[in-house]
């Protein structure tokens, strides 16, 4: 990406943005006040009334088992917002696609970079109240950026592939929020692993979702790097990365036929 | 590509493919078998178009010409042959595209810039030239949607000119601006041009494209019908439409009768003139048993929008034909400096007798011939009229009263 397009790619995402929140009284606070609405709910209903509590730590305190689940569910928020705005973005963009020399490669990361935006505010909220509370591990500014990346890279192979196909598969867009309601419930993300039955650990172990919560919240509660979730996700990223890419290029030609 | 060259286009075409269902060109890539209608929309395109030149586009809807614009700006690759546009390249093309409603108009601005390949820095170093060019006023910060379709075209042409393009692509957009800024906008673009740049330039205004533009191109149904000159192209195209507003003519041809006078040829020596050249029409003639004081010419220059521009006979100039061979008599109307001016023209000759009344023999619509002008200089309309200006004396007695 060179340096126009650098400025293009700025340009689009900070009207993605603002686009979303124009005219709304709380703005581009949205952005937060929707996750830690969630937050919110997840932590009375698992945490207080459900009593949900990690085993490996002692959480005595929904406060800290709210701290657990933030981790998770930041995550998991960025990840949603890729899956869902991607399949539509070149519909959403569809007139100024055709009708400028914009390089169709920069619209499906606008929903990446905007959940980049995302996650920084949660994480940056998140470590804000580890350190309020004395909980804040020096470790965990190094441990976490290396799953940031391959999060990040992994949303790319994804909002590649779902961009192109979602333009001929319009059903996709429908798809997308009830999938991602049965990812957060097949994912250690609102419940520990360590509540899941043995038999089942074989799914949760290949499932890169799964190794993203781990890693994260070790990362980010411990001050922990783990490294065989990062080797299983590396793995993960180097598959996925450039056969997202490969759909990319074979079929957005043809995506302008019917866009 | 040669240096000197700011476009070039290779027997360039586009196909669009139309799909019953957009799921069917994802199947048609997996299953490798075609599912799709295709739609011709620019086929075999060949031109060159030297740096600092200018080029005029005419056609009429449907024609292929915003798609052959969108193909220059580079917002659509071409699906056979190739097109090459050398330099940093900017268009203006469907009015308001690209800009977004609720956003101001400095935003848009900002954006459109970023669209053209503009850095952060030349962004921040353009945006208040634009500014300035669109004349907007506090609109600038109102958002766009509140505006009139006018000022959209101020925002999006200034944008597009302001970025010292080396190619500038302008669609009819213009036309929705008013006279004001209209001026203003072809003198930006005429100064862009001095500054050595390339423009494509399309219009329905034929004025305005033979004026601005050196070079043209006519499109037809995707293809070039005429390219060359605009002068020549615009005239061409200008010819066709008032052809297509017409019954079409029926042809008559000369019907010898027996022992009667015939007209055997009508020739002109070339079928194509510029006004102010020598025009020569040579008519042969058989007499027959007549004699040649009987046998007269008469003849009718007619434009194809079936006026008659000039009519006159040997009867009235009291000329007689000469006799070359046995039994034929030939003459010749000569104009030393032909006054039409651009446009398609032909004859109507009549062979007739002393008193004008009977004809022998008649070609309508014969002799095709096109008048071209050197520019629009020598004037508007049919014909050149002599003519002069003159100063307006002042008279000391008229001031004083």
């Amino acid at each position: 990406m060179n340096r126009a397009n650098l400025t293009l790619f700025r340009q689009l995402l900070q009207r993605d943005l603002r686009e979303r929140y124009t005219g709304t009284a709380l703005g581009v606070f949205w952005l937060l006040a929707q996750p830690l609405f969630m937050l919110l709910v997840y932590a009375l209903v698992f945490g207080e009334i459900l009593q949900v509590r990690s085993g490996g730590q002692a959480m005595a305190s929904t406060a800290t088992f709210a701290a657990w689940l933030f981790a998770g569910l930041g995550m998991f928020n960025a990840l949603a917002e890729v899956l869902v705005r991607s399949p539509a973005i070149l519909a959403e963009r569809r007139d100024i696609l055709l009708n400028s020399p914009l390089p169709a490669g920069l619209l499906p990361l606008l929903p990446v970079g905007a959940s980049v935006w995302l996650e920084l505010l949660s994480v940056g909220l998140l470590l804000l109240w580890l350190c309020l509370q004395g909980q804040c591990y020096w470790q965990a500014f190094f441990c976490y950026p290396p799953f940031l990346l391959l999060r990040i890279l992994l949303s790319v192979a994804l909002a590649y592939a779902l961009a192109v196909l979602g333009v001929f598969l319009r059903d996709l867009r429908q798809m997308m929020p009830p999938l991602l309601t049965v990812l957060l419930l097949l994912s250690p993300i609102v419940y520990p692993l360590d509540a899941v039955p043995e038999r089942f650990h074989g799914w949760f172990g290949w499932n890169p979702l799964a190794q993203l919560v781990q890693g994260y919240r070790a990362a980010l509660l411990e001050g922990i790097f783990l490294w065989e979730s990062f080797a299983l996700l590396l793995v993960w990223v180097v598959m996925l990365l450039p056969l997202a890419l490969l759909l990319f290029r074979q079929l957005m030609p043809r995506a302008r036929y019917v866009l | 590509m040669n240096p000197g060259l700011a476009i070039r286009l290779v027997q360039a075409g586009i196909a669009y493919r139309r799909y019953a269902h957009p799921r069917d060109a994802l199947l048609e890539w997996l299953l490798r078998r075609p599912r799709h209608a295709c739609f011709h929309a620019l086929q075999d395109i060949s031109l060159d178009v030297a740096a600092g030149d200018s080029l005029g586009i005419v056609g009429d809807n449907g024609a292929g010409k915003s798609t052959f614009l969108k193909m220059l700006a580079g917002n659509l690759p071409p699906t056979s042959g190739s097109c090459v546009v050398q330099g940093r390249r900017s268009a203006l093309l469907e009015l308001g595209s690209g800009l977004h409603p609720d956003f101001s108009g400095v935003d848009n601005a900002r954006m459109g810039l970023a669209l053209r390949g503009l850095t952060h820095a030349d962004i921040e170093r353009k945006l208040p030239e634009v500014l300035a060019f669109a004349e907007l006023g506090e609109f600038v910060h109102q958002p766009v949607k509140t505006w009139s379709s006018g000022m959209v075209v101020r925002l999006v042409f200034a944008i597009a000119a302001v970025i010292e393009p080396q190619v500038l692509i302008v669609d009819e957009a213009l036309s929705v601006g008013d006279q004001y800024f209209q001026k203003k906008s072809l003198d930006r673009m005429r100064a862009i041009l001095e500054g050595g740049a390339t423009l494509v330039f399309c219009s329905h205004n034929l004025y305005q494209v033979r004026e601005m533009c050196r070079q043209a191109i006519w499109l037809e149904h995707g293809r070039v019908r005429m390219q060359g000159p605009a002068q020549a192209v615009v005239d061409a195209y200008q010819d066709d439409v008032r052809g297509r507003t017409l019954p079409s003519p029926l042809v008559g041809e000369g019907l010898g009768m027996g022992g009667n006078p015939r007209l055997l040829s009508v020739t002109l020596e070339r079928n194509t003139y510029q006004t102010l050249d020598p025009f020569t029409i040579t008519i042969h003639a058989s007499h027959a048993q007549h004699p040649l004081h009987d046998i007269h010419v008469g003849i009718v220059i007619r434009r194809n929008d079936d006026i008659q521009c000039y009519g006159i006979s040997t009867v009235h100039d009291g000329v007689t034909m000469q006799p070359l061979a046995e039994g034929v008599a030939a003459t010749r109307f000569v104009i030393d400096s032909l006054p039409l001016l651009s446009g398609e023209y032909c004859l109507e000759v009549w062979l007739i007798d002393a008193s004008g009344v009977h004809v022998y023999d008649s070609r309508e619509r014969c002799c095709h011939f096109r008048v071209q002008q050197a520019s629009q200089a020598q004037g508007i309309g049919m014909a050149w009229l002599p003519h002069r200006w003159e100063t307006v004396g002042v008279e000391t007695n008229a001031l004083a009263a």
